[in-house]
């Protein structure tokens, strides 16, 4: 299997020229830089203002990929594929934490008490898992915004940086986002979403 | 929502958003004038903009690391990369994590070679090296092997490999019924939803499995509305010999569920069994029907509260329009001590499929009673009362416990009957009339005086006949016919049934005389005008027959079988063009049906459009790889390009899958002409031999079929056997020089014995009679003809 950044641009282009074989390929090796770098953030200590620059695909981008050779097209394919990946791995991370406050997982019955949905609604804090869950109903109606929010969200792109991946204008982006956001709010709070 | 919707409402929400509350007013006014619905859409919106501050303000791992804070664990929790671009069992690409049950891991791979995709499931990795986990874990897959469904998840298999543990099951491409839960169900689409989902946990309980995690999210619904009921993950099996689930060692597995859709007794760790299941199954029910959870409160503890305290609100609250009889199982369903709920999910299941029969009953009747009232008010009016009186008895009245103890035998058999029918309106699988065929049987077990399942057991045994050349089913299917016209001589089925019989054995006038009595008691038997057409077809009366088909059509246009017969009804006058449209409406009602598809390309074929013949015949084995006549013809046309190498093992496998049915001396007939033509000429006559006995053997049951004598000529004459040949053509000739078909065949007689003068005479009144220039083109046996006297040749070909 490919390693080496020279193996993982060919294949980036290989998919950008429509080689749906490169894509298997390349998926696993994405993905793992991707939980490399979220698993260096998450055990970050925090800081005030440390959280401003976490534009996690980026990051992955640059450790991933030869700089010299990669043009603007393949930087576009792989925010694309990365943003979704980074909400796989970003999920199943929220998914396994409550899964352990809930004791380990499977051998008792739930403390009701503490049950995830209680204390998700405390401070504004988004519970990723029904979050997730919306995004999945989002985007069978609107799959643009989905991709948006998960650019945003979950791989930290800036509104500009995501225009410009897209393709599209900057207010464009701001008002697919704002209309996302109140959906999935709504959704949420409404509690039509379960988790899946 | 569909997107042009949605394209309205943004565009709307963004133009009132960043107006003050006065125009805003006005704004949405102008703009939802006269929709209401988009108002209240946009409006809804609107009220939470003001609500969300912070959402989605963060990113999500600054809001993960806020929660969970600087994560020095995370290493075990974001596990890297070992799993995803493994290769299972050599043959599955790992390629996505899916989710996680309670137990394991849930991934996607695809097959390396084939690119099917699998889901495999692993042991979290917390469990991984713990001995009595993976014994579990193991036991859990043998036992959800033992679920062999059709609408649960299917186990493949459990691989070892490096010394962990891998199950790898059925991938199931669709949505959960949490994603379709935005708005109620209607009645019908809730019961063919539901009755799958109890079927399914009927077949988990036989086999003394509990789900104990039935919810939304767990219940997948393929692209054809097929349920999937997934993650027996949490399920176990109970001990052989315990009744509950709290007996020993049951006890420490004492384990999570999703609590919204826990029973009373799981969430209060009391004994439990299978009827919890029911009751999650109830919770899912009523969510389906009233667009809403009975139970959801502000936090899961007072969801959990609810669920042991409180009764749901009345589901006649959300949706008006239920069947009372599905309101009260609801009830029995959704009852707190398991003791009193509805006792299994065979009776869930049995219900439901009462409550559709009554449903769909209910349907029909108004529909049938709307429109005698146009015709006949005032008889209407009296009776409409005593109707009403009736239904509001059984519906109203019958107390559901009593239904359930003592379900009467006849209401079962007419369960029996009513699947047996649904199956046989799809015939074209020769599966279904044998399954249809066993369900009647089973139906009149029960009630041995049930008339309409006498009559429909006798239709499947004609159909079975159709498809074999078992003159003994015949007999059979006569045996039906009178005995429903015994136990009930005014009923319509009876009466179409001996039609069919009589049709069946060439007697055309006694099947028109059945059909018109069964059209007396019945007008609007679809049955009946569509029997009657093909008797009258038969007899040559094409405008009555024509009428005939229009009015079974119009009695039920719904029904492909109607648009099949009457489109073979002007295929056979060579009407293709309308042939066409009626197969292509039949293919549009029954896209499955591979016979449908056949009879399309046979159209183009006999129009010397063979590529598009090959494709229709193609989708026909696609859809019924088993169907002889597509593959049949599918060599035909292979064979008319006179490419015999490609058609010649085609009809040889024609010959083998064609072995018993009716005609199958037609096969043989081909093969063994494809082999002449190829030179091969001692297959060739041994296969015209044999076509000969089979030939005859029909001939013994329909004496006088001019297509049987026909083929017994052809056959004949290609082995050189002049009298005999001559005698069988004639008989086959006899009211049958009229038809262009039966000339043309003639011809290829005649070149055989060097009779050119008359070949050549029976080809030009075929001309006359619409045969077309390309058959006699392709057809290898009057390539002599153009040897013989060109210029006629010529002529013969030219257009007229």
């Amino acid at each position: 299997m490919a390693e080496s950044s020279d193996d993982i641009t060919k294949l980036l282009r290989a998919w950008r020229d429509g080689d749906e074989g490169a894509l298997h390929l390349l998926t696993p090796l994405v993905y793992r830089e991707l939980q490399r770098t979220a698993r260096r953030y998450l055990a970050r200590e925090q800081h005030a203002d440390s959280w401003q620059s976490t534009v996690l695909v980026n990051e992955a981008f640059l450790r991933l990929v030869d700089c010299q050779k990669v043009d603007w097209q393949d930087r576009v394919h792989f925010f694309r594929l990365a943003a979704k990946k980074m909400r796989e791995i970003l999920v199943d991370y929220a998914r396994k934490k409550r899964l352990q406050k809930m004791g380990g997982g499977a051998l008792q019955l739930v403390p009701l008490e503490e049950a995830p949905q209680v204390q998700s609604r405390q401070e504004n804090h988004v519970d990723l898992i029904l979050l997730n869950s919306a995004l999945d109903q989002l985007e069978a109606m609107d799959p643009r915004k989905t991709q948006i929010v998960e650019m945003r969200f979950f791989a930290g792109l800036t509104i500009e940086e995501i225009a410009e991946t897209l393709g599209l204008g900057v207010s464009t982006i701001h008002n697919e986002l704002r209309l996302a956001k109140v959906w999935l709010f709504r959704a949420i709070q409404e509690g039509k979403i379960d988790e899946s | 929502m569909n997107p042009e919707r949605w394209q309205e409402v943004q565009k709307i929400y963004l133009g009132a958003v960043g107006l003050d509350e006065v125009a805003r007013t006005s704004f949405l006014e102008r703009m939802c004038s006269g929709d209401p619905s988009l108002k209240q859409e946009v409006d809804s919106l609107l009220s939470f903009d003001n609500k969300m501050e912070g959402f989605l303000e963060q990113t999500a791992v600054e809001v993960l690391a806020q929660m969970y804070g600087a994560d020095k664990t995370v290493a075990d929790t974001v596990v890297l990369d070992d799993f995803i671009g493994t290769v299972i069992d050599d043959r599955y690409v790992v390629s996505k994590f899916i989710g996680a049950g309670g137990m394991g891991d849930v991934y996607r791979a695809d097959h390396r070679l084939m690119g099917t995709p699998v889901a495999i499931k692993r042991l979290a990795s917390r469990f991984r090296d713990r001995q009595d986990y993976r014994q579990r874990f193991i036991d859990e897959a043998r036992h959800a092997v033992l679920l062999d469904h059709e609408n649960v998840t299917g186990i493949k298999d459990v691989v070892e490999q490096s010394g962990e543990v891998f199950v790898v099951m059925e991938f199931i491409d669709g949505q959960t019924l949490r994603t379709r839960l935005d708005h109620p169900f209607g009645v019908d689409e809730f019961l063919d939803i539901a009755i799958q989902c109890a079927s399914a946990l009927t077949a988990a309980h036989n086999e003394r499995i509990v789900h104990l995690d039935i919810k939304p999210a767990n219940i997948m619904l393929t692209g054809s509305q097929k349920v999937k009921v997934c993650d027996f993950g949490v399920a176990r099996q109970l001990a052989a010999t315990g009744e509950d689930g709290n007996n020993g060692s049951a006890a420490h597995w004492k384990l999570a569920g999703t609590p919204a859709y826990m029973a009373p007794e799981v969430i209060k760790g009391n004994q439990f069994d299978a009827r919890a299941d029911i009751f999650s199954l109830g919770v899912v029910f009523y969510e389906m029907l009233a667009g809403k959870h009975p139970f959801r409160a502000e936090d899961l503890k007072a969801t959990t509260n609810r669920i042991i305290m409180d009764d749901p609100p009345p589901i006649s609250l959300s949706n008006r329009k239920l069947p009372r009889r599905l309101i009260r199982l609801l009830d029995a369903m959704l009852a707190k001590a398991p003791d009193r709920r509805i006792g299994s999910t065979a009776d869930v299941l049995r219900e439901l499929q009462i409550v559709r029969l009554q449903h769909n009953f209910l349907r029909n009747t108004w529909r049938g009673f709307t429109a005698s009232v146009k015709r006949r008010p005032l008889a209407w009016a009296a009776a409409a009362l005593i109707l009403v009186i009736a239904v509001a008895g059984t519906i109203y009245f019958e107390p559901i416990s009593i239904v359930l103890r003592h379900s009467s035998k006849r209401m079962m058999a007419v369960q029996l009957y009513t699947q047996g029918h649904d199956l046989l309106n799809e015939y074209y699988k020769p599966e279904n009339i044998d399954a249809s065929i066993d369900l009647f049987d089973r139906a009149l077990k029960l009630d041995s005086t049930y008339a309409e399942a006498y009559a429909n057991l006798g239709e499947a045994y004609s159909m079975k006949y159709e498809n074999t050349t078992d003159v003994k089913l015949l007999q059979s299917a006569m045996n039906a016919c009178l005995n429903s016209r015994t136990y009930d001589k005014t009923l319509a089925e009876a009466h179409v049934c001996l039609g069919t019989v009589a049709q069946q054995r060439g007697k055309f006038e006694d099947a028109a005389a059945e059909y018109k009595i069964a059209l007396k008691s019945d007008p609007n038997a679809d049955s009946a005008h569509r029997g009657l057409a093909r008797a009258l077809d038969s007899q040559g009366k094409f405008e009555e027959a024509k009428e005939q088909y229009l009015k079974a059509i119009e009695k039920n246009p719904n029904y492909w079988a109607s648009h099949s017969w009457f489109g073979e009804f002007y295929y056979k006058r060579e009407m293709f063009d309308d042939a066409i449209k009626q197969f292509e409406t039949a293919s549009a009602l029954s896209p499955n049906n591979g016979r449908v598809y056949y009879s399309l390309g046979t159209p183009y074929f006999l129009n010397g459009q063979f590529d598009k013949a090959i494709e229709y015949f193609e989708k026909a084995l696609e859809k019924q790889p088993y169907l002889t006549r597509a593959a049949n013809n599918l060599g035909a046309a292979y064979f008319l390009r006179r490419s015999y190498d490609k058609a010649i093992p085609i009809l040889k496998d024609a010959v083998d899958r064609s072995e018993g049915s009716t005609k199958d001396y037609l096969e043989a007939g081909n093969l063994a002409r494809a082999y002449f033509w190829s030179g091969n000429r001692k297959d060739s006559f041994e296969l015209y031999k044999h076509a000969i006995d089979r030939a005859n053997t029909h001939l013994e049951a329909n004496p006088g079929n001019a297509d049987d004598h026909l083929a017994i000529a052809l056959y004949n004459a290609m082995l050189s056997e002049e009298t005999r040949a001559m005698t069988n053509l004639e008989i086959a000739l006899r009211g049958h020089d009229q038809d262009a078909h039966s000339l043309e065949t003639a011809a290829w007689v005649y070149v055989q014995f060097k009779k050119y003068e008359t070949a050549f005479e029976s080809l030009e009144r075929a001309r006359s009679l619409g045969l077309k220039p390309f058959k006699i083109k392709a057809d290898p046996e009057l390539d002599a003809l153009r040897v013989s006297d060109p210029k006629r040749y010529d002529k013969l070909l030219a257009n007229k």
